[in-house]
């Protein structure tokens, strides 16, 4: 008996989907297909109300918002999409679409080449895929390390030992990209604006100076938090605070 | 031989010829002139009074003309000339002022008298006529006096003259000014700063490196003409406009204050350097300042399509094509080319058909600086995207501008186009009404279809550190390190320590030993019993002390027992029991099966027993 549980406990692990999830997108799906858009909306925002989501999720109800206009709310699922899975290529193609349509286009210099080059190796993985491939890794340097220690093979000791190196290497490296990786995936350090407009103050109440105006689907960067207000960065470099109504965390 | 060596040398054969032409010439007599370039002047003119001597090389100083009819308002310039011909020496000199009559009348230039040793000459009276207002006939053709403008200082031998091409324009219109450098000794010049044109769009021509120099009389005396500046002003204004002057940095070349001779021509050969014979100052020139009438456009005759440009255009109109898809983008292309205010020419709003997206047009401007005018074109991209199938007919568009040359507005009209639009051949781009030009690259694509894979579900919120497969794998991973690590120690110690490998094994022994027994009392070998039953107890007590076997005789074991501080009830049930099988195994009686069961089950329960106290 007690066998028969550990092994559904890890069956449990790969078991692919939560059925009634599966049924509900489904139903959203056809909902979008058969261009009733704001009921796939509402079905694919109830699952996100349950406390569950997945990258074809909100890609999906990025698509839904895009077809009903609303660009900014696109971007946020576009970008919340892109912040589990930063190659899916039509998250990205779709977002580079989206963002043709706002106003406050902020052309942003591409990053230094050996940055961008890291970036591209952290994001090859989710933070999940990092923790997987460590922990793979870490399986096979242990194996590896208990024939080392245990076994007797003079012949192929030192193919066990090199690849004992390796391992601890792969390992060595790996861990601050998984720490990057974490860290961009559940940080909410961007925002995108999903209200038509709003104006950007001086200081965290209404009455104070007007900076600046900023129009849906612009990407901001969240600096700090004061009651109801965020203290937001744009791309290039303008600051200000803006009410928190308006902002969707990606 | 170095220059230098050279050089002096000849300076001091020159010198010693000098001084044998002048001990030739002692003695002899002058000969006096004066004479006046023109006898019939305008109160506003100057006359050039000219003092000659001849035959002495000790010429004395020539003092200015005297007297109230005249003022000295240039030179004196003097020139000296020495001729040697057959041993025979000649020497001239002749002294050159400029006068300005003080009053119209007949005026006379008083003598000028000269002593020279013993002797006095006299030049004779001049008289001069001068004209109220009416100009003489001038001796020769000359230009304005630049030295009467304002700005421009005329002892210098410089001068910097602006000459507009035109003094009345209409607003919008070119006015092209040079700027031209009469000098007569300057070495360099730099330009200090451009002319303030407030009021006026201005253009630069690339001035040129080396400006080509010609030569001009100015008021009788000869220039060196250099055009160092060409400006193009736009008005953009009306009225009278004020453009001031152009500041220039010259360096000129100033001979020292020394009595000419025919040396110095010999001498300002360029053998000499400069800054032997010669010295130089910075001055700072000025243009004149220009006044310009500026005249607004007419009214009369403007057409609604006018936007402002001014000057000789022509239109070119292009499309990248005349067969499109619905929803897809079509480049249209105007473009303005000619001469005038090419930086402020613009195209008048077009009405473009509503079936179609228009775009902000992108313009792209090119002017042409190197002719005679300021030209170039305009280019307007606009970029349309038909939101309906069929004709679309994009009609010509008239755009007018003002000729100022013929002084009528004239209108150009654009190339109709009619293009074709082919029905979409799938799912449309997403009616929108934002479009913009940075989108062009993706127009004419759609978003890409959802996901019909929902993908990995997780809850929102959830990190890798709650996933069931994290831990066990990882704990796994650590098991197995565990595990070696722990195996590795306590095969490391078995072998390393003896003792530590005894207490370990003590029970396993004791049980095989026991089970030795049992089965030499099933087979009635009793002396390999008791032996067994002996070694077992014994051979227990003795691995679990790390005691040798053979010398653990019952009192042996009850002394080290108690030291253990085991209860003595168990350890005398064992010295009793160790006895026992001792005496049993040496005395010849045989016992019977039962008697040898109870001492086998005796020693299992004493092992199980001891198993937990030592």
């Amino acid at each position: 008996m007690r066998r028969c549980l550990i092994i559904l406990l890890f069956v449990s692990c790969w078991l692919p989907a939560r059925p009634e999830l599966e049924v509900r997108f489904e139903q959203a799906n056809q909902a979008y297909l058969n261009e009733d858009y704001p009921q796939a909306i509402a079905l694919y925002e109830a699952i996100l109300h349950e406390g569950y989501t997945s990258p074809g999720l909100t890609y999906n109800l990025g698509n839904a918002y895009y077809r009903r206009g609303e660009i900014g709310q696109a971007i946020l699922y576009y970008e919340k999409t892109l912040k589990w899975r930063p190659r899916d290529a039509n998250a990205r193609f779709n977002l580079a679409l989206a963002n043709a349509r706002i106003k406050d286009r902020i052309e942003v210099p591409p990053p230094f080449w050996l940055i961008g080059g890291y970036q591209r190796i952290v994001n090859r993985f989710s933070a999940t895929g990092w923790a997987a491939w460590i922990t793979a890794w870490l399986i096979i340097g242990a194996l590896l390390w208990a024939l080392d220690r245990i076994a007797d093979w003079r012949r192929v000791r030192r193919a066990i030992r090199a690849g004992l190196i390796l391992a601890g290497l792969i390992l060595l490296l790996s861990l601050p990209l998984w720490t990057q990786r974490y860290r961009a995936e559940n940080r909410q350090e961007y925002a995108i604006l999903t209200f038509a407009s709003t104006r950007c103050l001086a200081a965290p109440q209404e009455g104070s100076t007007e900076l600046f105006i900023i129009h849906e689907g612009a990407k901001l960067q969240l600096l700090d938090r004061e009651g109801e207000w965020f203290k937001i960065e744009l791309l290039d470099g303008k600051q200000g605070w803006i009410a928190a109504a308006g902002v969707g965390l990606i | 031989m170095p220059s230098s060596v050279r050089r002096y040398r000849l300076f001091f054969v020159s010198l010693s010829l000098v001084l044998f032409a002048v001990g030739s010439l002692a003695g002899r007599e002058i000969e006096i002139s004066a004479r006046v370039d023109r006898d019939q002047i305008a109160i506003d003119e100057v006359i050039t009074f000219t003092i000659e001597l001849q035959g002495a090389t000790d010429f004395p100083t020539i003092p200015p003309p005297s007297g109230n009819d005249f003022v000295v308002v240039g030179g004196p310039s003097q020139s000296s000339n020495i001729q040697i011909v057959n041993g025979a020496m000649t020497a001239s000199k002749s002294v050159t002022w400029r006068l300005a009559p003080t009053r119209a009348g007949k005026l006379q230039i008083e003598p000028i008298t000269l002593r020279v040793g013993r002797q006095t000459y006299q030049t004779p009276a001049l008289t001069v006529q001068v004209q109220p207002a009416a100009r003489s006939t001038p001796s020769r053709s000359m230009p304005q006096a630049p030295s009467r403008q304002p700005g421009q200082p005329p002892p210098l031998g410089i001068f910097l003259r602006a000459t507009p091409s035109k003094t009345t324009l209409y607003k919008g219109e070119e006015l092209v000014i040079n700027y031209d450098l009469y000098y007569q000794n300057v070495r360099t010049y730099a330009r200090q700063k451009l002319p303030a044109a407030q009021g006026f769009w201005v253009e630069e021509f690339p001035a040129a490196n080396n400006p080509t120099v010609t030569t001009e009389e100015v008021d009788g005396v000869v220039y060196k003409k250099a055009r160092i500046q060409r400006l193009a002003l736009f008005p953009t204004t009306t009225g009278e406009l004020q453009i001031d002057p152009m500041v220039i940095e010259c360096e000129v070349l100033v001979p020292r204050q020394r009595r000419r001779s025919q040396f110095d021509d010999f001498f300002s050969d360029p053998f000499f350097s400069d800054s032997f014979f010669g010295q130089s100052r910075q001055e700072q020139i000025e243009s004149n300042r220009l006044t310009i009438q500026v005249k607004p456009l007419p009214i009369e005759g403007r057409p609604p399509s006018f936007s402002g440009c001014v000057g000789q255009y022509g239109l070119r109109s292009r499309i990248d094509t005349l067969v499109i898809v619905q929803d897809q983008a079509l480049t249209l292309r105007y473009t303005l080319s000619g001469s005038g205010n090419i930086k402020a020419a613009q195209l008048p709003a077009f009405d473009f058909p509503a079936a179609c997206e228009v775009f902000e047009p992108k313009i792209t401007r090119y002017t042409v600086r190197s002719a005679g005018s300021i030209s170039g074109r305009v280019e307007y991209e606009y970029v349309l995207i038909p939101r309906r199938t069929g004709e679309l007919l994009i009609p010509a568009f008239p755009v007018a501008y003002f000729d100022p040359l013929t002084q009528r507005y004239r209108t150009l009209t654009t190339q109709p186009f009619r293009v074709t639009v082919l029905p979409p051949k799938e799912m449309g781009v997403a009616t929108t009404s934002a479009w913009r030009k940075e989108e062009i690259a993706l127009l004419g694509q759609d978003i890409r279809f959802i996901n019909r894979q929902a993908g990995e579900w997780r809850r929102i919120g959830a990190t890798v550190w709650q996933e069931i497969w994290f831990w066990l794998f990882n704990s796994f991973a650590l098991a197995i390190i565990a595990a070696t690590a722990a195996y590795r120690w306590w095969s490391d110690r078995l072998t390393a320590d003896h003792l530590w490998a005894r207490r370990l094994r003590a029970m396993s022994i004791a049980q095989n030993r026991l089970r030795a027994a049992a089965a030499a009392r099933s087979e009635a070998h009793w002396e390999a019993f008791w032996g067994a039953l002996d070694q077992t107890l014994g051979g227990y007590i003795a691995d679990r002390l790390g005691l040798p076997i053979t010398s653990l005789s019952p009192g042996e074991v009850q002394h080290r027992l108690s030291e253990r501080r085991i209860a003595p009830a168990l350890v005398a049930e064992i010295c009793a029991l160790l006895r026992q099988i001792e005496t049993t195994r040496f005395t010849p009686q045989p016992l019977t099966s039962e008697q040898s069961l109870a001492s086998e089950l005796a020693v299992r329960q004493l092992l199980q027993r001891l198993g937990r106290v030592i």
